[in-house]
């Protein structure tokens, strides 16, 4: 019988489980990542991942966890879904637990928990203040072992360019890009697990990698596959400025007792306790993002008059906040060359995450048969606004389906595809490609995007007025125009940078218009989409998920209705406590 | 794999680097630096006056089997320890322009040392106990008293003594890391100072005996 | 942004692996906080020298720049350090880039760790897991333990241990400071554990741990400040238990 073969675009949580699984179940794995999978982007995740295991007797259970994820994300998240990896998650963590991650423990030995935004129970279970990074390295070394024995093939400084498409529509393979020796080749595989992360940099300066450029999830939208509740983007309410990136301070800050204030009257405000008593600091994100921003942008009370409050853990004892926090305030202390163990934080909010990716169905498979997707790069755990500590969660529950029903597919459903369709492929790749080296324009690829990213930052983040949106929509269509006329400064036929990066700013153009066109149509606000106009939430007509079609004129917008057999929605508020609360 | 290095199947010496390097470093303490000790012990008898050292120096090389004693617990362990000692030279690339830290100098006067305590070695075997092998010269009190009174020779043996005393301190503070006996930081802070206590008192007493011969 | 300063780097440049070598300068205008990928991706906005001549922007490597991926590793000034956490403040002009040496040179400031990864794969350092599937609660571990391990754990492969050892270079075959580590890591592990010997004996082959010459420069440059010669030596100390239960025959 011949080997199943899944081919796995990316090498950060979700790719490395969905490998893992894979293999288990199996399938021989090739893996495609820009960077060593060590350096995935989920290295950066701080705080921790969310498991209901009630070691602390507060009474916490999956369906409190489910139930505070469904109204954390204002409703608008498939329940079933969410349901499976809440119930999942206890497990989840007792694996990684098996696989060495060193989780910060209790005197008698057990895994410890901390609280986190939007839940009111200790359910986080974390390494220090890197736990992304732990968890990261824990499923390295098991697909490192897989390698050892042969199971496991790792392409590691190659571009995911698109995908392999037979007669039918169905996802054979991927071509990909040798991003040393600029070599394009066609890979065939039975099933494509797309697990690439998301589409920060659209927002240039946020909280993400520098590989963050949704430049695979906006190839396969121009290929057809559904990109869905792209509007949804979280921003990150404590992060601190650099030229380069915004650096994330994690809320588990405020989850081992960080305090956030500014000074009015000349005196400490701590208004996300004042405005919100039931939860206090750890509001969710949306909530938290808004109150600052709206601190700093409306009240003029910003820190020294900047877009900045103060992020304070001066109080909590120095040696307890190492242990439990040391990495995150070990990136302060280096980038800001101040220690937050003797002078308060100075942070404001920045774009983090998105909650909208590829549509992919219950088993992570997109509408494009045979190509799945797994982790940020889908939209299908979070509704309208992340809990922290959740995406860890999800990209590793997602490769824990997206595994074995790929490999499942495979075995029963896979495409075949003709010689001369995969040479006609890789031809129009090449020629994208080479079409790029021939540029001869006067843009700069990286001033384009810095454009791009100002605009979006500033009109497609917290708040959002249609006026201005309109305006970002006619300056996008304006920057795919100006595109056209860049010129490429480097020209090597070798580890050509600028090539690759004129490519993804494509993309990202791209994604950027269907974010901004959701953002425009959805007249309402939801967890993180805010609009002053349109204060509420309008479940009447917007509880509903975006899909968003490809097409030359721009995305063709569509909505299905949100799977809510479990929970029925209800207003959602933080002032009080009204979710995980036994009635 | 692009790797840097060959891989060409592995010689002897690489094949068993382990165990050879493990001989080299017990080599270093057993026998040749509890042999250094001895001798310098028994040279300290030079502050009793000729006679009295030369009776020492006498016995010694009335002691049985003295041939295959030198031989085997002080010619081949030298020369072992001498030989693996510059294929180690030839696998190091110090970097002390760029990492200046004490501990990096430290790895490097060690190779340097070594260099030079095996040319003092040769030198000094070849003046004394060579004498005697090779031209039935007795080696005693007056055969050291006539060099040490050159200056170039007595100079050689000075610049030998404190090498030889640096090499055997520095490679006792290492030979600890290398069997794992010290392990934490404080531990090899604390065996550090010892051991360069070690070398400054070697050096000092070796140089002390070498003034007694004049 | 612009304070009016500029900054002056001296950039080592190589088209290829097989182009000479050459250097060349370029100033950016200076903004408060910048560091070195700062000034990076300044360049790459206006690729051009210091006198004004068009040029390639510089290839290096980079991805979180919040220094927990290792990516942007080089030579600064002639020290070993991550590109991201460099600022321009504290450095001396012309701030002088150039790539790890210790590795094949792809590319100006890129070059190929992947003998690191292969070293990793070489001592085993993973707990080798039954399956993924459910089997309950891991093996409860002391928080003593735990920090231990988690100081370990921070190695993000990123090479400097590596740049900075004598007796890591390309005519040796030496593992390094980073996969030692590991070893102690995974030995320390209640499962890890009981696959220390295989790791133990891969640390007795060539390259292994008897290359180590005790420069100690590794723990100076370390940027998570492991403690690898204390890493070094109870591995050392775990080898010599090995080898002694292996000479006797048990």
């Amino acid at each position: 019988m011949a080997e199943t073969k899944i081919i796995i675009v990316g090498g950060g949580l979700a790719g490395l489980m969905t490998t893992i699984k894979a293999v288990e179940a199996g399938a021989m794995v090739d893996i495609f990542s820009i960077v060593p999978v060590k350096r995935s982007h989920s290295v950066c995740a701080q705080g921790g991942i969310n498991a209901s295991v009630n070691t602390k007797g507060e009474g916490d259970s999956p369906q409190i966890h489910f139930e505070e994820t469904i109204y954390g994300g204002d409703f608008l998240g498939n329940q079933l879904p969410v349901k499976g990896m809440c119930e999942a998650s206890p497990n989840i963590v007792y694996l990684l637990d098996r696989m060495g991650v060193p989780f910060n423990r209790t005197p008698e030995g057990n895994l410890d928990f901390r609280r986190f935004g939007g839940s009111r129970y200790h359910r986080t279970a974390f390494a220090g203040a890197t736990t992304g990074q732990q968890l990261l390295y824990a499923l390295d070394e098991q697909v490192r072992r897989f390698e050892a024995e042969g199971k496991v093939k790792k392409y590691e400084g190659w571009e995911f360019l698109s995908i392999l498409k037979d007669g039918k529509g169905s996802c054979c393979g991927i071509v990909a890009l040798d991003l040393i020796r600029m070599e394009i080749h066609p890979f065939l595989a039975g099933a494509v697990v797309l697990a690439t992360g998301g589409p920060g940099l659209i927002f240039g300066k946020t909280t993400n990698s520098l590989t963050n450029t949704g430049g695979a999830a906006g190839s396969v939208y121009q290929e057809g596959a559904i990109y869905a509740n792209g509007e949804f983007i979280q921003v990150h309410p404590t992060a601190i400025s650099g030229g380069d990136k915004l650096r994330l301070i994690s809320e588990s800050v405020r989850g081992e007792g960080g305090r956030v204030w500014t000074l009015k009257d000349g005196k400490r405000w701590y208004f996300l306790e004042e405005w919100y008593p039931a939860y206090g600091n750890l509001v969710p994100r949306d909530i938290a993002s808004r109150a600052i921003y709206k601190v700093c942008r409306e009240l003029g009370l910003g820190i020294d008059g900047k877009d900045q409050v103060y992020l304070d853990v001066t109080h909590i004892d120095k040696k307890r906040l190492r242990e439990r926090l040391g990495g995150v305030l070990e990136i302060y202390e280096k980038f800001m060359g101040e220690s937050p163990y003797e002078v308060p934080m100075k942070v404001f909010p920045a774009v983090h995450y998105s909650m909208g990716g590829l549509w992919v169905d219950f088993d992570q498979m997109t509408n494009i048969s045979g190509l799945f997707a797994a982790g940020e790069c889908e939209y299908q755990y979070h509704g309208a606004n992340r809990l922290g500590a959740n995406s860890l969660l999800s990209c590793i529950y997602g490769g824990m389906i997206a595994g074995p029903k790929s490999v499942e597919f495979v075995k029963s459903k896979a495409g075949s595809i003709t010689s001369s369709e995969v040479d006609s492929q890789v031809l129009e790749q090449k020629q994208t490609i080479e079409e790029i080296y021939n540029m001869q324009g006067v843009e700069n690829p990286h001033r384009l995007h810095q454009e791009l990213s100002e605009m979006m930052t500033s009109h497609v983040t917290i708040v959002r007025e249609n006026k201005k949106i309109e305006v970002v929509c006619g300056k996008i269509r304006d920057l795919m125009v100006r595109y056209q006329k860049i010129g490429l400064s480097d020209t090597n036929r070798w580890a050509n940078g600028e090539v690759l990066f004129t490519r993804q700013l494509w993309n990202m153009l791209v994604l950027a218009e269907l974010i901004t066109l959701g953002a425009l149509q959805r007249d309402e606000s939801r967890g993180a989409h805010y609009k002053p106009g349109f204060p509420d939430r309008n479940d009447e007509e917007w509880l509903k998920t975006t899909k968003a079609t490809y097409t030359s004129q721009g995305p063709r917008l569509e909505y299905e209705a949100v799977d809510i057999q479990y929970l029925k929605p209800r207003p959602r508020r933080y002032d009080q406590a009204t979710a995980g609360v036994k009635k | 794999m692009s790797s840097s290095f060959n891989n060409t199947a592995p010689g002897f010496l690489v094949r068993n680097e382990f165990w050879l390097k493990r001989l080299h470093s017990l080599s270093g303490i057993l026998p040749i630096g509890a042999y250094v000790v001895f001798h310098f012990f028994q040279n300290s008898y030079a502050q009793h006056g000729p006679e009295r050292y030369n009776e020492v120096v006498h016995a010694l090389q009335g002691i049985p089997y003295r041939f295959i004693l030198e031989l085997g617990v002080i010619a081949l362990p030298i020369l072992y320890h001498a030989l693996y000692g510059f294929a180690i030279l030839r696998w190091g690339a110090p970097n002390v322009r760029a990492y200046p830290y004490l501990a990096n100098w430290r790895y490097v006067f060690q190779r340097l040392t070594g260099v030079v305590a095996l040319a003092y070695i040769v030198f000094h075997v070849y003046r004394t106990t060579m004498q005697d092998y090779l031209y039935g010269r007795e080696v005693n009190f007056q055969l050291m008293a006539i060099d040490l009174s050159q200056p170039w020779i007595f100079l050689c043996y000075a610049i030998g003594i404190v090498c030889v005393a640096y090499h055997f301190g520095n490679g006792l503070w290492s030979f600890l890391i290398t069997w794992g006996i010290t392990r934490g930081e404080r531990a090899q802070r604390v065996s550090s100072l010892i051991c360069l206590g070690i070398f400054v008192s070697m050096a000092v007493w070796g140089i002390h005996i070498l003034t007694r011969f004049i | 942004m612009n304070s009016g300063k500029n900054v002056r780097f001296r950039i080592h440049r190589r088209e290829n692996p097989s182009a000479p070598p050459r250097w060349e300068e370029f100033e950016v205008s200076y903004y408060p906080g910048m560091n070195v990928i700062g000034a990076l991706m300044e360049i790459q906005k206006n690729p051009a020298t210091a006198d004004g001549k068009p040029t390639t922007p510089p290839a290096w490597e980079a991805n979180c720049l919040e220094e927990v991926c290792g990516s942007c590793t080089m030579v600064i000034n002639g020290a070993v350090r991550q590109a991201c956490s460099a600022l321009v403040v504290n450095l001396s002009q012309p701030i002088e880039l150039r790539p790890m040496s210790k590795f094949p040179n792809l590319r100006d400031l890129k070059v190929d760790r992947s003998r690191m990864f292969e070293g990793l794969k070489k001592v085993g350092a993973w707990v080798p897991l039954d399956g993924t599937h459910a089997l309950g609660a891991g093996p409860k571990v002391s928080p003593e333990t735990q920090q231990k391990a988690y100081a370990l754990s921070r190695c993000m492969t990123c090479g400097c241990c590596l740049e900075a050892c004598p007796q890591y270079h390309s005519r040796s075959q030496f593992i390094g400071a980073a996969a030692i580590s590991q070893v102690r890591l995974f030995n320390l592990h209640p499962s890890g554990a009981m696959n220390a010997g295989e790791r133990l004996e891969a640390l007795m082959g060539p390259g292994g741990v008897s290359n180590c010459g005790n420069a100690q420069n590794c723990v100076k440059v370390c940027p998570k400040e492991i403690p690898l010669t204390t890493s070094i030596g109870e591995v050392e100390w775990q080898v010599t238990q090995h080898a002694i239960k292996k000479l006797l025959g048990f």
